[in-house]
């Protein structure tokens, strides 16, 4: 966690890492802006790069007012889902009404549980922290 | 022909725009949801913030830069400078990968609107984008291709971090020579990220805090541009200035790697 907070703050409050998924032929990439102090603007996400996808398939983000996958209104944390049928993880958004993060290392500790990723503190201080999902 | 009648058109609309309206207090902020659906189906929230004396900072709080990015868009310098010249067009500031502005009370709702519009507006460069995903790759394939100029004249090691003067630093590859004729070179992948001005300063800092430093002041250090043509002219310059070598790698699927040992035999000369 030490690494990747002084990875973002060299960067401004950004992350953005590949994520080791052994076997895989696209490339899963972990995104993550924090870049103020509050919370309503902190989000992080999962992109893939692959021949036949490329772009955002999962994410946690805040509005202020959405709409659910369900129809009912939301406030606040929110995940996206992944639809199969549209391809896309813009419009099913599930609200997270447990998630409060109150630093920014809760948020990338909590949100990765929720991703399913992995962090690994490999090797020497030379080597960067290593990602991989679950 | 049917009358369109205008009442309840205007009554449906009054109606929609409200129940997509909504204004409340979120910790030390107050947030404004705006009935402006995004390209990528989101209602753009807008801060509202006092400051000292009678002044409110209206802003985007970087949300619709965190969109883009997370969706895999890359901003390069002339989106940056497009945004500029919109949040310009409303009489508001683009900076920081925020659009904001700061007014008095009597102005805020033309400001709620203006950083708004500017936050709604520059979610459009969502449409036909194609994530970028040669950031990763570009860095390989430049390690690829400096351990097949080393080969056995030097041993590569990845992610070297070392201590400066003032702070520590870390190349992406430092080439060790195994005989003592030739200098160690040290490399660093650069990006020029949304802003290419401070990734060549942050590479300049780095060769200053290391120049007068016994044991790593006579490394040759190599800026490796990544996308060079996504570079302003300040940056290039600041790099060709602080750099002992500096090696342009445009975005092209293919590495030219035989430019590439060329230009590592003249930083290792």
């Amino acid at each position: 966690m030490g690494q990747i907070r002084e990875a973002m703050d060299a960067e401004d409050g950004s992350l953005r890492r590949v994520l080791r998924v052994p076997g895989m032929r696209g490339q899963l990439r972990i995104v993550i802006k924090c870049r103020s102090n509050s919370p309503m603007c902190w989000s992080m996400s999962v992109i893939l790069y692959s021949n036949r996808f490329d772009g955002r398939i999962d994410c946690i983000d805040w509005e202020h007012l959405f709409v659910t996958m369900d129809g009912a209104r939301g406030t606040g944390f929110h995940r996206h889902i992944w639809n199969h049928q549209e391809m896309s993880c813009e419009k099913n958004k599930i609200a997270l009404p447990q998630f409060m993060p109150t630093s920014v290392e809760e948020f990338i500790r909590q949100g990765f549980d929720l991703f399913g990723v992995i962090l690994q503190e490999e090797g020497s201080a030379n080597d960067r922290s290593q990602m991989r999902f679950r | 022909m049917t009358v369109v009648k205008c009442d309840s058109v205007r009554d449906s609309l009054m109606n929609y725009i409200a129940s997509t309206t909504a204004v409340s207090q979120v910790g030390d902020s107050c947030v404004a949801t705006l009935p402006i659906p995004t390209v990528d189906g989101r209602l753009v929230d807008v801060f509202i913030e006092t400051t000292l004396g009678d002044y409110f900072v209206i802003h985007d709080g970087g949300k619709a830069i965190n969109e883009l990015i997370l969706q895999g868009l890359n901003i390069t310098d002339s989106i940056t400078q497009h945004f500029d010249a919109l949040a310009r067009r409303f009489t508001i500031s683009y900076t920081d990968e925020t659009f904001k502005t700061s007014v008095r009370p009597n102005e805020v709702k033309n400001a709620i609107l203006a950083v708004g519009m500017c936050s709604g507006l520059a979610m459009a460069q969502l449409i036909g984008q194609i994530p970028v995903s040669t950031e990763e790759p570009i860095r390989d394939q430049f390690g690829h291709a400096l351990r097949g100029w080393a080969r056995k004249r030097f041993k590569v090691n990845d992610n070297v971090t070392v201590r400066g003067d003032y702070a520590q630093h870390r190349f992406d590859f430092v080439a060790y020579p195994r005989t003592s004729k030739v200098p160690t070179v040290a490399m660093s992948v650069l990006l020029p990220g949304s802003n290419s001005l401070a990734a060549a300063e942050r590479f300049g800092f780095k060769a200053a805090d290391l120049r007068s430093n016994k044991k790593y002041g006579s490394w040759r250090k190599v800026a490796v541009q990544a996308r060079s043509e996504s570079w302003s002219s300040e940056a290039k310059a600041l790099l060709q200035r602080c750099a002992d070598m500096v090696i342009e790698l445009p975005d092209e699927s293919k590495l030219d790697k035989q430019s590439v040992k060329e230009k590592l035999d003249l930083a290792a000369a």
